[in-house]
């Protein structure tokens, strides 16, 4: 017992790393479970996990979740890759170059001062209420935090390394793809969390307003029915995709960052 | 590795050889920022090989100097020449080792030795400054004395015909120091290029260069041969007393000003000899 840390107790502490964050939501989970199935809490108050599981199952077997999850996972993406890849653009230019940047940048952060979503009766007014309005309502929520964070990125990488660059004779595309890019790109990947997290809080609004379809349509369609597991169920798989989103975020984070020491593992070294 | 061989290849000039033709011709360069003169009228010539240490106080020009010499800045007025050309038609064969090693945290060890080259080239330079087995580590992976030495690799993967540094030692301990010096001397003798070395530590200044240039209020205040064989020994008594001359000339100008000293314009190495 008094022998040094074996191989054996290190990868129980691992184990034990991985299960702490999980503690908490498994402890309340139960709880929860316990009241309902006691009566405590009263199910058009709050169901079950085991309700809101099978509500979920049921839902699965006769096809209308799947269907709801790929209306609104359809959405999150096309509006994120177009905000998003117009976000990249306008910070690349705005941050490679001082005359776009004194031409858009004061109009991009005023117009970054308006909560997107108080936009929505403007959008309705545009599109009406098909998917145009919902994919451009993300996409405008998502392109602020990758604009700002790109230019930010940009302009903030070493101009040590930049002139060091220049003068080993790296102009142009080179310069921008091993020096800029890669100085820049902690910068943006904090910047896609950001719009990744604010995708889905676009999405639930504005499903929640006007959808035939999607998550946010399901939870409202299930309130004028009063059922509150299907609500509950569609707030689960929110926080789900939000948390899958976040993981992809940030394991591209430690492939792309390698480099960095805060990413660097042990293993790594 | 060993340095009888690179004796073969450039033997040490005999006193009554041909000197090598003068490369880098400096003619009234001026530099001034703002209305503050930085360089005033400097005139210098450096010979082909020539390993020339500039030395001179905190802020008197030297990286000024260097970075005017690497083609990072322009000069306010007179002209610059390598080889017969103007320096910026000749940029490419100039390179400039800065003063902290700049080395790209994103790209491994090889890749930011082949900054701009063949990485066969990386691959060879890094092989000569010592570090072959590193270089699929990561920046943040090396001690201060290797990335200064993957700096140094990156520089000489270009095949520079001059050489630049910028107090490329400064953060080292004077062991790594010393190791160092010899590197680059052997480097120097293998490769032929021309060198110029600023640096802060008069010592190493004697150690390693033909002619130490003491620069002071944007002139040249001194130009020193130090004629002593190499490889040199920091104890050497010739040596140290090039270097005592040197100290006291830098810390003569600082007390009573400029004209402090001026009788050691020339040392007789034979004069000082014990
Ligand atoms: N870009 C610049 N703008 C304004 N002044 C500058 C600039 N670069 C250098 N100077 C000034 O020029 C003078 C010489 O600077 P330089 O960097 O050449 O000194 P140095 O001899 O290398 O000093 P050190 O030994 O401390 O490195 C300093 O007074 C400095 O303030
Ligand atoms: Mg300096």
């Amino acid at each position: 017992m008094a022998s040094p840390p074996s191989q054996q107790s290190r990868s129980l502490s691992a184990a034990f790393e991985l299960i702490v964050p999980w503690l908490l939501p498994l402890l309340l989970l139960a709880a929860w479970e316990l009241a309902a199935d006691r009566g405590w809490l009263s199910a058009r108050v709050l169901p079950a996990p085991s309700a809101v599981i099978e509500a979920g199952w049921r839902l699965t077997v006769d096809g209308s979740l799947p269907h709801h999850l790929w209306a609104s996972t359809q959405r999150a993406l096309v509006g994120f890759a177009i905000g998003g890849g117009l976000g990249l653009a306008l910070g690349f230019l705005t941050g490679l170059s001082r005359t776009a940047s004194q031409l858009l940048d004061t109009s991009l952060q005023m117009i970054r001062n308006v909560p997107h979503l108080a936009l929505i009766p403007l959008v309705i007014l545009w599109f009406g209420i098909g998917e145009t309005a919902k994919i451009f309502l993300v996409a405008l929520g998502t392109l602020f935090p990758v604009y700002l964070n790109t230019y930010h990125g940009i302009r903030n990488v070493d101009p040590q390394l930049i002139e060091m660059a220049r003068s080993y004779g790296l102009r142009g595309p080179s310069l921008f793809w091993q020096v800029i890019l890669p100085g820049a790109l902690p910068s943006i990947l904090v910047g896609v969390r950001f719009a990744l997290g604010l995708m889905w809080l676009t999405l639930i609004v504005a499903e929640t307003i006007s959808a035939t379809d999607g998550l946010g349509y399901l939870a409202m369609d299930a309130r004028e029915f009063l059922q509150t597991d299907v609500v509950l169920l569609s707030i689960l798989l929110y926080a789900l995709l939000g948390k899958l989103a976040d993981l992809l975020a940030k394991s591209l984070e430690h492939w792309w960052l390698r480099w960095h020491p805060a990413f660097q593992s042990k293993r790594n070294r | 590795m060993s340095p009888s061989v690179s004796y073969l290849r450039r033997p040490e000039p005999a006193p009554a050889e041909a000197p090598a033709p003068v490369a880098l011709r400096l003619q009234g360069v001026e530099r001034s920022f703002g209305d503050t003169p930085v360089l005033s009228n400097l005139d210098l010539d450096i010979r082909e090989g020539e390993v020339v240490a500039i030395i001179g106080r905190s802020g008197c020009g030297k990286s000024t100097l260097l970075r005017l010499l690497a083609g990072l800045d322009q000069a306010n007025g007179g002209t610059l020449s390598w080889r017969g050309a103007p320096l910026s038609q000749r940029i490419r064969e100039i390179r400039l080792m800065f003063q902290e090693p700049r080395l790209l945290p994103w790209k491994r060890v090889l890749d930011n030795a082949a900054l701009g080259v063949d990485r066969q080239l990386a691959r060879a330079a890094l092989a000569e400054v010592g570090l072959g087995e590193r270089e699929q580590d990561w920046p943040s992976q090396l001690s201060g004395g290797q990335r200064s030495r993957v700096a140094l690799a990156r520089a000489l993967a270009h095949s520079p015909q001059l050489l630049l540094l910028d107090e490329p030692l400064g953060a080292l301990d004077a062991l790594t120091r010393s190791s160092m010096h010899r590197l680059i001397e052997r480097l120097w003798r293998q490769h032929g290029f021309t060198l110029v070395l600023v640096t802060h530590d008069v010592s190493e200044a004697v150690t390693l260069a033909d002619r130490v240039i003491l620069l002071d209020h944007g002139r040249i205040d001194l130009d020193l041969n130090i004629e002593l064989p190499r490889p040199r020994s920091p104890t050497d008594p010739r040596l140290v007393a090039y270097e005592a001359a040197l100290l006291e000339r830098l810390t003569g100008e600082e007390r009573d000003g400029a004209d402090a000293g001026a009788s050691i314009t020339s040392i007789e190495p034979a004069s000082i000899a014990i």
